[in-house]
């Protein structure tokens, strides 16, 4: 588990205080071997367990080192932080802001820089909520993070490692297997990585949008949709059946190119081939070709109540 | 904790010694922060946008959810935007105010408000774009869109700017450094004056910025009567052809020496 970063004391607490319940049942801090103890909790029967209980203590030990330690300078940072220093931050305030003693600079400048810090760390922070963020993993990785959204909602993100040789190539990655990586990857990847970026992104929101417009459509028009719609794994042939009365009709939608979020074609058939079917076609692909799935339906389940 | 530029370079010059090791700041906390950090360099250049501040206010706190107002702002191939919203973020039970899940973002923006560089502010695409994007809340159409279109913007004044700086006796730039056209003509005795015209515009569905380069020909009737070969009507023709072969510049550079001999 990871601790939010305005949360960290309080995790390190938290683990402090399950690190002492610990160390109570396996001897003081002082011993490091840390002799199985006599308090309440742990059964020592076995030599095998003991050792075992051994290891899982020294680790335990290590780590609680570690961690007080940490909280330590937490701590520290905490009391010589910004807040301590300067003050309510207010830019008003900050800007008038006039050094009083000059044995207090490098505090202040240290509480400046710890400023300074957070702000980048936010700046960083502000790029995934415009949907493309990245880290430096190593001197020779890097991890691009996309977000996809829709309808006014963040949805889920994707992920791909940039392993940086003499050229650029793709390392892991959960992007979904319909997206034309490689296609991509050859393009632009050691051309023009900000387009391969880019290209990646469209397709992915381009999906997401197909996809969120037909489980939006499922639900709003669960009489009209009659039965299962079949979609492919982008989303981007889809196979429906309206059903208005008596009449059925089975229409393919294709988005060509993965990048379309309004299908390209829209193809109308019918069982008997009835005047009904011939009137309707032209409406119906009309409407799936110009507006977003739920509102085709709308548009659709208006036109074929209408006439009858 | 909203802390502007201005107010860490003032910071900045307060409490930098009296020996300044060379720490007297040569520009803004922005400025800086993106050559010095590689992560911000690398995310600025591979966007086209950079964010100068990113501010977030609770509103108010539910049972489940946060509402915060979140400010980002700052510019994108030198021109600003200002984006507003208020988004509705799940509280995750072990982090109260993070919301990332699998290095992404999560919540609703509820609603969304986005303003734009003056300069650009007034053209009619760019404005129902921003109409568009602020009914749908689509924050990250607007990023994208927004970068390639600064780009656009961008390049074409560089591009313009060039022209007008290499030849400054002949070229005009009519609608100003950062407007849509550029005109020659001849010194002397202008007959006819030509006009590139470098509109950038939107479509949508899906949102594109699609760049439109012309050339037009103003000429007085009696120029028009004198051009018996047609020359005047067919050299938009023309300059289409020459951009496909010799590319932007160089055709540029071939159309005005040819037209102002």
């Amino acid at each position: 588990m990871r601790p939010g970063k305005g949360g960290m004391l309080e995790f390190l607490q938290q683990l402090d205080a399950k690190a002492t319940k610990l160390t109570s049942y396996h001897g003081n801090d002082d011993c490091p071997q840390g002799h199985p103890g006599e308090g309440q909790g742990q059964k020592q029967d076995a030599e095998g367990q003991r050792t075992s209980d051994d290891d899982v203590a020294a680790e335990m030990e290590t780590l609680i080192q570690n961690l007080q330690e940490k909280k330590k300078q937490l701590k520290q940072k905490l009391y010589s932080g910004p807040k301590q220093v300067f003050g309510s931050l207010d830019n008003k305030k900050l800007r008038r802001f006039k050094v009083k003693t000059e044995a207090d600079r490098p505090c202040l400048r240290r509480a400046a820089d710890y400023i300074k810090q957070r702000k980048a760390e936010l700046l960083k922070e502000a790029y995934s909520f415009a949907g493309i963020s990245m880290i430096r993993e190593s001197e020779s990785c890097v991890s691009v993070t996309w977000g996809t959204f829709y309808s006014g909602q963040y949805r889920e993100s994707y992920q791909a490692q940039i392993l940086v040789s003499h050229t650029l190539k793709i390392g892991q990655h959960t992007l979904p297997a319909f997206l034309p990586l490689e296609e991509l990857s050859f393009a632009h990847l050691n051309s023009d990585l900000k387009r391969f970026l880019w290209a990646v992104g469209d397709h992915l929101n381009a999906f997401v949008s197909r996809r969120e417009q037909l489980a939006q459509a499922k639900t709003s028009y669960s009489d009209l949709l009659q039965g299962d719609v079949e979609a492919s794994a982008g989303f981007d042939v889809l196979k429906l059946t309206l059903r208005a009365e008596e009449q059925q009709y089975h229409t393919t939608l294709t988005y060509k190119d993965g990048l379309n979020t309004r299908p390209t074609t829209v193809v109308v058939e019918d069982d008997d081939q009835s005047t009904d079917v011939e009137e309707a076609t032209p409406r119906i692909q009309e409407a799936f070709l110009s507006k977003s799935l739920p509102e085709a339906l709308t548009d659709i389940a208006t036109y074929l109540n209408r006439s009858l | 904790m909203a802390i502007s530029d201005m107010t860490l370079q003032h910071l900045d010059m307060e409490l930098c010694s009296e020996s300044g090791a060379g720490e007297s700041q040569r520009g803004s906390f922005s400025d800086q922060i993106y050559t010095v950090d590689p992560d911000l360099h690398m995310l600025s250049t591979l966007t086209g946008v950079t964010f100068q501040d990113h501010t977030t206010t609770v509103i108010r706190k539910e049972r489940d959810t946060t509402v915060v107002l979140k400010t980002l702002s700052g510019q994108s191939h030198s021109l600003s935007f200002h984006v507003q919203m208020e988004v509705e973020e799940l509280l995750e039970a072990s982090s109260p105010t993070l919301l990332k899940t699998e290095g992404g973002r999560r919540g609703t923006v509820n609603r969304l408000q986005v303003s734009v560089d003056k300069r650009v502010a007034m053209q009619t695409d760019l404005q129902a774009f921003i109409t568009w994007v602020e009914q749908e809340r689509a924050v990250l159409c607007f990023f994208r869109l927004f970068s390639e279109y600064s780009e656009w913007w961008s390049l074409r004044h560089k591009v313009f700017q060039h022209f007008k700086d290499q030849y400054s006796d002949v070229v005009r730039l009519s609608m100003g450094a950062y407007g849509e056209e550029l005109e020659f003509s001849q010194v002397q005795n202008p007959g006819a004056c030509f006009i590139i015209s470098w509109l950038v515009t939107l479509t949508s569905d899906p949102w594109k910025a699609i760049p439109n380069i012309t050339l037009k020909v103003k000429a007085k009737n009696q120029m028009r009567q004198l051009d018996e070969k047609g020359t005047l009507q067919t050299c938009g023709q023309v300059f289409h052809d020459m951009v496909k072969v010799l590319g932007l510049e160089q055709a540029i550079h071939a159309i005005i020496r040819t037209a102002t001999l």
